[in-house]
């Protein structure tokens, strides 16, 4: 994954082509990106919430999400067999995530704002 | 159902979906064995000398506040205290753990167990299960003491002090309100704890299982001592009957209503 500095690079380049749109375009374009664009805030307090894959629901990736819940409440449920060696395993995996929120987020965002961007240009779907 | 939301509305959905799931499984779980065994663990680490600072403050609140001396003779408080240090000694209990404490509270029928290893006993507890005594069981019949029946109470409130349910119980429920003020970012409720473990615990209910295992305990010990816990049963009935009565006139004043009914008390007894 990028680094942070170049995720601002990246955001400021389709930033750029996002201004230079016609104005109906461009408002468009505003109007697509207030409904798909994420906050890391948010994605970092779902994370927070027992690891339990809601994070995974707010980025739209929900076989992850499902995965990482399921995981969690078998975890939970069997804690006392083996059901800590899973919650452990999401722990190692999920954990680090709570830390990089901002570039996950900022990643996904300038994904989903190139693709509104092609979007409102050429009028493809996503 | 879910292709009908929007991409925003099926993702926010599923957030609430699991998170409720989670909640509940992890509230289950959490109440019914991670908070047993960390309150079962942290209990045994505390000091002796807590557990009496505890109950002699507990104990001279109520005092002050409720109880007033017991107003059985002399010749009946003498009987039931020399009953009970008899009862310490044929169960090979520790005589430094356990007191008994007779006083009167306003005509209420109650025994309870304090963490220190008191155990209060009223007079209107006493006087009705005297009430009930069988003329053809022997007894003192100078007294008139049922003194089955008075050990079945009191041997219910030793279970509570041998299983260390009072401080247990205390520790599980700081314990709940810690996860879940973690939980929900609230620690406010911190400050709430203090004040609920400075009443002493006593107005705690105690769980209907703690209800039960205490007196399977008194049931066992009778069973030992006399070969059946009728006496529990008998206790108990009297207890009930007393209870019905006060809950027609004040439904929602009443100790009982935190404990198991009758029926399934009597049952865990068989």
């Amino acid at each position: 994954m990028l680094s942070m500095d170049e995720l601002k690079q990246e955001e400021d380049a389709i930033r750029k082509e996002i201004t230079a749109l016609p104005d109906a375009k461009r408002k468009e374009y505003y109007r697509l990106e207030d409904k798909r664009i994420k906050d890391p805030d948010t994605y970092a307090v779902l994370n927070y919430f027992f690891l339990a894959g809601l994070h995974h629901f707010y980025l739209g990736n929900e076989l992850k999400g499902i995965l990482n819940a399921m995981a969690m409440l078998i975890g939970i449920l069997l804690f006392g067999m083996f059901g800590w060696v899973l919650i452990l395993i999401v722990l190692i995996i999920e954990l680090p995530q709570l830390f990089r929120s901002q570039t996950i987020v900022q990643a996904h965002n300038n994904k989903v704002m190139r693709e509104t961007l092609n979007e409102v240009k050429f009028g493809r779907s996503q | 159902m879910l292709s009908r939301l929007t991409e925003k509305q099926r993702q926010w959905a599923l957030i609430i979906f699991f998170s409720v799931v989670t909640l509940a499984v992890l509230g289950y779980r959490l109440y019914h064995s991670f908070l047993p065994t960390a309150s079962t663990y942290i209990a045994d680490k505390i000091p002796k000398e807590i557990y009496q600072s505890i109950g002699q403050s507990a104990l001279e609140q109520l005092d002050e506040t409720e109880f007033s001396d017991s107003e059985l003779d002399v010749t009946t408080q003498d009987a039931i205290r020399t009953d009970f240090n008899q009862l310490i000694n044929e169960l090979n209990l520790d005589p430094d753990r356990f007191t008994l404490h007779m006083r009167h509270w306003k005509g209420q029928m109650n025994a309870f167990a304090l963490m220190d290893g008191s155990i209060v006993i009223t007079d209107a507890l006493v006087n009705n299960l005297n009430a009930v005594l069988d003329p053809n069981t022997p007894h003192d019949s100078e007294q008139a003491l049922n003194t089955q029946a008075i050990r079945a109470v009191l041997l219910h409130e030793i279970g509570h002090i041998e299983h260390n349910h009072l401080m247990e119980h205390t520790i599980r429920v700081s314990l709940f309100y810690i996860s879940a003020s973690l939980i929900f970012g609230d620690i406010s409720v911190v400050s709430q704890i203090l004040l609920e473990g400075s009443t002493m615990g006593l107005n705690i209910a105690y769980s209907r299982d703690l209800e039960v295992e205490a007196d399977q305990y008194a049931a066992d010990q009778l069973t030992k001592l006399y070969g059946n816990p009728a006496a529990l049963v008998q206790a108990l009935t009297v207890l009930y009957q007393e209870s019905e009565q006060e809950n027609k006139s004040e439904p929602d004043l009443h100790w009982l209503s935190t404990h198991p009914n009758l029926e399934a008390r009597l049952e865990g007894i068989k």
